[in-house]
């Protein structure tokens, strides 16, 4: 009897042993998850490019071919109901924000030097965020003359365009920096 | 251990055997039709659920993938409006021949192949998608998979940014990323830049699925499951994974299927916020009335217009139908052992309108002992990322409630939606 007892006793421990095991892990498992999860929806890090120039908004500058301004940044329902005046006919880009984020609107205007097509694409801009995060482009809208040009990623000789660009930031990060990285010197817009 | 046990050893043994053959024979079965043993084919499309449809989203791009062993390989992607992948003989008109909610509203059995997912479910659709392939471009495929933009995102946030010529995409870009593709940008022929944009963007997520630590392939494993379970992600793989294709899952008890297709507004629908409330009373006969009300509350700054269907169980008659903006219907029809109530209305910018459809129902209650039990299910239509559901439930005058549940306002759902109660 005495024997048997013990054995039922032995065979719970182990069950008990065998389940706490498989709950740590379980466990474990669910928080490198979660981990790793937070971490890849994270944006990167901005990292300054070198060489570069620094200006403040509503201030110019030329990198080779390329002059760069930053007119203006909005955020929230501001950046909206710019975006929808420029953007009134185009039903293809309503910008849906995503829950427990905003939209920041930059205006910039962009123009080339004399000789030569310029390469210019709105992907190449990042917004730096209060939080020390790069934010990548979403959308670009240009005025009516230069709307074919955006798309195409070039710009004629003497060409100038009014450029809106839209990026994604999570609600509470506050736009810091407009950085254009495809020039050389890198442009670096300090918004503070 | 005595020669008298032999003939029970090789029994268990034999049983033993057995049971693991009942096991892993199937799992061959079903990882062969899944492409990890041998080669299989799975055209693949892209729905964009900005702008609804049936089964998901407007079809932007098509094409196919090969899976050899497991492995994914000479994936081809067209942008489904530019008719390339089709034999230059033939037409990209397609007979779709149902369903007739669609057929007898738009009085055509003909759309073009980009147009042709209105079936109520891609279960239904996939294979009228992959003979209208076969025929268009000759080519032969072991199933389909679909995936929309919601989907894109998801996978996006699992893996880490990529970068696709030479810019980053993440999760919080690539919805906008890809109408501007889409929209914007052109080809070196001037034809939109999509199909080359998302085919670099397929391989970039499969390269840093295939490079992921284990705990990033994991990440991955449940992210494509949650993806599935919530009609992001749809495969029809005949034999294998049939609860991922999507169907209609009409069971013993009341029903309850919306399904909207965006009819010309454009990528308004993560703009439109969807609410149904089902209010249901149970007759002391066993029979029932019902009202059910679909809100959209549209937040573009244009006019919403939507095709909306309501599938219901079978031998439902509509007693009224009620509106609050422009509307065409009601149109009543029959498909898949169910009733169809099918509407088309507009939605003003900034507004909010009501579809209300009353209609009686013979007894849906099923039997549980000395109880009764009513059972409703809500099917989530694929492409939307949640709805709100508010239900009430009536019961025959003097019964009480013993258990209850997803009764009451304010559920927000992103999967389908079981509503329970049990009453004496």
């Amino acid at each position: 009897m005495r024997r048997r007892t013990k054995a039922i006793a032995a065979s719970a421990a182990v069950a008990i042993a065998v389940i706490l095991a498989a709950i740590v892990l379980l466990a474990t498992l669910q928080t490198a998850l979660t981990t790793e999860s937070a971490r890849n929806e994270q944006n990167p890090l901005y990292v300054q490019p070198q060489p570069n120039v620094q200006v403040r908004l509503g201030e110019s500058a030329t990198a080779g071919n390329l002059t760069f301004r930053a007119q203006n940044v909005m955020n929230g329902t501001d950046a909206l109901q710019v975006w929808s005046s420029v953007n009134a006919s185009n039903h293809y880009a309503p910008l849906n924000p995503i829950p427990g984020s905003t939209y920041a609107v930059i205006n910039v205007t962009v123009a080339s030097a004399i000789k030569g097509a310029t390469p210019f694409s709105y992907s190449n801009i990042v917004l730096v965020g209060n939080d020390g995060r790069s934010y990548y482009a979403n959308y670009a809208e240009g005025n009516a003359s230069c709307s074919a040009s955006l798309a195409a990623a070039q710009f004629k000789p003497g060409g100038a365009c009014d450029v809106y660009v839209a990026f994604s930031i999570p609600d509470g990060v506050a736009p810091a920096k407009i950085v254009y990285t495809a020039s050389n010197p890198a442009i670096v817009v300090n918004l503070a | 251990m005595s020669e008298s046990d032999r003939p029970l050893r090789y029994a268990a043994l034999v049983i033993i055997v057995l049971v693991l053959a009942a096991i892993v024979l199937p799992s061959i079965g079903v990882l062969s039709n899944l492409g990890y043993v041998g080669e299989r084919t799975y055209l693949l499309v892209l729905q964009d659920n900005t702008e609804l449809r049936n089964t998901g989203g407007l079809m932007a791009c098509v094409g196919s993938v090969e899976i050899q062993n497991g492995a994914l390989q000479n994936l081809k992607l067209y942008y489904a409006p530019s008719n390339t992948y089709a034999n230059g003989t033939l037409s990209a008109a397609v007979n779709i021949g149902g369903p007739e909610s669609f057929t007898e509203f738009y009085n055509s059995t003909y759309v073009r192949f980009w147009d042709m997912n209105v079936q109520y479910d891609f279960a239904t659709f996939a294979p009228l998608y992959a003979s209208a392939w076969q025929q268009l471009t000759g080519q032969h495929s072991d199933g389909v998979i679909g995936l929309d933009l919601t989907g894109l995102q998801e996978l996006l946030k699992a893996t880490g940014p990529v970068t696709v010529a030479n810019e980053t995409i993440t999760w919080r870009n690539v919805i906008d990323r890809v109408h501007f593709a889409d929209v914007a940008a052109k080809g070196v022929k001037g034809e939109p830049a999509l199909n080359g944009f998302l085919g670099q963007l397929a391989n970039k997520i499969i390269t840093a699925a295939q490079t992921a630590k284990p705990v990033g392939k994991l990440l991955l494993l449940s992210t494509l499951h949650t993806l599935a379970q919530q009609q992001h992600l749809l495969v029809y793989a005949p034999g294998a994974l049939t609860s991922y294709d999507g169907a209609i899952q009409t069971q013993a008890g009341d029903y309850l299927y919306v399904v909207d297709a965006n009819s010309g507004s454009a990528k308004a629908d993560l703009n439109v916020n969807r609410t149904i409330t089902y209010d249901t009373y149970l007759h002391d006969n066993g029979t029932q009335t019902s009202n059910v009300t679909i809100t959209y509350a549209n937040n573009c700054g244009w006019t919403y217009k939507v095709f909306t269907t309501t599938l219901v169980p079978n031998d439902a008659a509509l007693l009224d139908a009620r509106y609050t903006s422009y509307h065409l219907g009601p149109l009543v029809t029959y498909a898949d052992n169910l009733t169809t109530i099918s509407s088309y209305v507009e939605v003003p910018a900034h507004t909010t309108a009501n579809v209300t459809y009353e209609y009686s129902l013979p007894s849906t209650l099923l039997p549980a002992g000395v109880f009764s039990h009513y059972d409703l299910y809500v099917q989530k239509q694929a492409g939307i990322d949640q709805f709100t559901l508010n239900t009430a439930v009536t019961l025959p005058q003097g019964a009480q409630v013993i258990h209850e549940s997803n009764v009451g306002n304010g559920i927000v759902a992103n999967g389908n939606v079981q509503v329970e109660v049990i009453y004496r």
